[in-house]
């Protein structure tokens, strides 16, 4: 049935208020092959459209955003190009960052070592051998002074990856920031912060899940006050796909995690719209990257309905949902690497034709080696060509109406919401996730894969099929640079050592007090870092009030 | 516990050592060797080498996989095998799984372990295989 004149003035208006609601003077021109230019927005003859078209599919930069969070997408700004680095000790990181914004990148991402994403000390036994191995080591804030160093920080976007160990990488960054006169009002960029998906997929948690609830609550509360310009949490699908689970397990899976932190902020009396419109996503776009673009269409349509209908928010900020993507993971193979640059073109096309806002491109080497400066270069220069050569930039959502992208939009949508079903079902993804439901239906996933892979049924070229090249790269174990964990657990040292212990024991003793209790330990925790309080010293103190998590049965 | 053939289910540990949290690998050998008719017991994550090896003495195992994908196998793995001796129980071959290079793997061989199976390993021939080492190992 088409939706006859009642539609047509419907979608009229609203092209006039998407028209108004673009920045026409950041416009780019864009000539079209057909002569004259591409329209900023196509939209589909009116006679015929579904009556439900406005509501499900409408314009970009409106409810529910299927076509895109933006009016003009790309035409006025481009997604932000960025990379993930940083490995060894703060120096190296620092060295790293300042050649990557040199050469276009808009803003530095910081991985962290195993030890800091597991809230240890580079100097205790457990961190032996992984001190600066897949991330930079952080004990104490002396470690963000010099990764920072020199960097233009209010000019750029900060990406800190920490997960289970947020609260105190934010408090340790802080602290070194304000030393160098850099207020967190000033500072732009995100934290990951989900800490659900180390319990399901990452298993860097630490603490039980409802006490990692509430550091994210604590994070969040901070952050709505603190750092406008900051976004404090990033619903994060990536690990679930790591792990193994399928597009519609990704991304219910991490909206189930979301619900989970939009309910704990009621409980606490939060208004969803103070802190809803700093929360972002962050998916996986691999090789079927016309369903990823789908996937996104239905990601922002299922989040605009669900902060609206279940959760009140009304700020346009809180409903329309901001996308980074991740390109590479376990998409990139060992078997002739080069070829994973065109894979990671696909991805980034996957990305883009999605509409995502930020974007990040493993180097070529991913799957076997930390990426060197001239993988990361092809990785950014990827980002480059698809952006400024390319027309998937040159109109909002040029999938749309696509037959095949706007059903699979729907049908995904569809998967999406009966994953959430199902753990709402159990009690929510806190119940879900300490009975060990979400992890055996990710092994589950993991298995049928693997079977797959081995069998044919998936196609990996140059790996199960036209593999004709049989010596997979070896992967390059960088053995921890034994001087870099010396060098950190010196520096470490030399930082207990100059500071005043009897303050550090003090602050130390409040976060014990603070932590017992329901105040937001964003403060306490700051205190700390400032005092020289190593990473995990603060950690052992909330261990010992907290307890840690049990993993459930396989 | 015996299986249909009425002979005693072959235990096979599947632990994973240090700090690293992918357990993807694990998890699906772990099941793979349950749909072929043996007990495993899963450590979880972030094992010491001490509580491994307390845990392959304490469930009787006779078979003791290591998962490791983070690339710092080689010395845990020497610590593994030496603690293992020290509790006596130097007949219980340790397998490794994961991202382990060639050359790393005849290392590993060299150390003592029994078999490496780097990641991709067929999935169908891991049951036949833990089965024939525990097999060969001398009967305790």
């Amino acid at each position: 049935m088409c939706g006859g004149d009642a539609l047509t003035e419907k979608l009229n208006e609203a092209l006039e208020a998407w028209w108004s609601a673009c920045e026409r003077a950041e416009l780019r021109n864009v000539p079209s092959e057909a002569g004259g230019d591409v329209a900023v927005c196509y939209v589909p003859e009116q006679s015929g459209l579904p009556e439900d078209y406005m509501q499900r599919i409408g314009l970009p930069g409106q409810f529910p955003y299927t076509r895109g969070v933006y009016p003009a997408m790309y035409r006025d700004r481009m997604w932000q190009m960025r990379l993930y680095s940083g490995f060894g000790t703060a120096e190296d990181t620092n060295r790293r960052w300042r050649f990557l914004l040199e050469h276009g990148n808009m803003g530095v991402s910081a991985a962290f070592d195993l030890p800091t994403q597991c809230g240890i000390d580079s100097d205790d036994d457990m961190a032996r051998a992984e001190v600066g191995r897949v991330g930079v080591a952080v004990d104490t804030l002396r470690d963000f002074e010099i990764m920072f160093d020199g960097l233009p920080v209010r000019q750029m976007g900060v990406s800190l990856n920490a997960h289970s160990t947020a609260p105190f990488v934010l408090a340790l960054f802080l602290a070194a920031m304000e030393n160098q006169g850099v207020a967190p009002h000033d500072i732009s960029g995100s934290m990951t912060t989900d800490v659900l998906k180390d319990y399901v997929a990452r298993g860097t948690w630490i603490f039980p899940p409802r006490h990692g609830l509430r550091l994210v609550g604590d994070i969040l509360e901070y952050c709505s006050s603190e750092m406008p310009r900051f976004y404090p949490l990033v619903i994060r699908g990536p690990d679930m796909r790591d792990a193994g689970a399928t597009m519609a397990q990704e991304v219910g899976f991490a909206f189930a995690n979301a619900v989970a932190y939009l309910g704990y902020m009621q409980t606490r009396g939060v208004d969803v719209d103070m802190f809803a419109p700093r929360l972002s996503a962050q998916f996986y776009f691999y090789g079927h990257f016309l369903q990823e673009a789908a996937k996104a269409r239905a990601a922002r349509r299922i989040w605009a309905n669900m902060l609206r209908e279940r959760f009140g928010a009304r700020k346009q900020s809180s409903l329309l949902l901001r996308i980074t993507a991740a390109v590479g993971g376990t998409y990139f193979q060992v078997f002739e690497p080069e070829i994973n640059i065109v894979r990671g073109t696909l991805g980034c096309l996957g990305g883009v034709l999605g509409g995502c806002q930020g974007m990040l491109l493993a180097g070529y080497d991913e799957a076997y080696d930390i990426p060197t400066e001239e993988t990361q270069r092809i990785a950014l220069r990827t980002q480059q060509i698809v952006g400024f050569e390319s027309d998937a930039t040159a109109t909002a959502d040029p999938l749309g109406g696509s037959h095949f992208v706007e059903r699979l939009t729907d049908e995904l949508e569809e998967a999406i919401l009966a994953v959430m079903e199902r753990i709402e079902a159990l009690g929510g993804a806190v119940e879900a996730i300490e009975s060990g439901f979400m992890q055996r239906e990710i092994t589950a996933s993991a298995l049928a894969q693997e079977r797959s892979k081995q069998s044919g049924e998936t196609p990996l070229v140059g790996v199960n099929v036209f593999a004709d090249n049989p010596h997979p790269k070896e992967l390059a174990v960088h053995a921890a640079d034994a001087g870099a964990s010396d060098r950190q657990i010196q520096r470490l040292a030399r930082v207990r050592a100059e500071r005043d212990e009897r303050i550090v024991q003090a602050r130390l003793g409040s976060l014990c007090e603070a932590a017992a209790g329901d105040v937001n330990l964003m403060p306490p925790l700051l205190d700390c870092a400032r005092a020289g309080t190593s990473l995990g010293e603060m950690v052992s103190v909330l261990k010992d009030v907290f307890g840690e998590f049990k993993e459930p049965a396989l | 516990m015996m299986d249909p053939a009425g002979e005693r289910r072959i235990r096979v540990l599947v632990a994973k050592l240090g700090l690293d949290g992918h357990d993807r690998g694990a998890k699906v050998v772990a099941h793979v060797l349950r749909d072929a008719g043996m007990e495993v017991i899963y450590t979880g994550l972030r094992r010491t080498v001490a509580q491994v090896v307390a845990a392959a003495v304490e469930e009787d195992v006779d078979v003791i996989g290591l998962s490791i994908l983070s690339g710092a196998h080689l010395a845990l793995v020497e610590q593994l095998l030496r603690a293992r001796d020290a509790v006596g129980a130097n007949e219980v071959p340790v397998v490794v799984g994961g991202t382990v290079s060639a050359r790393d793997a005849d290392r590993l061989l060299q150390m003592g372990v029994a078999q490496v199976f780097p990641v991709h390993s067929p999935l169908s021939e891991l049951g036949p295989r833990i089965r024939e080492l525990a097999a060969a190992a001398p009967s305790r």
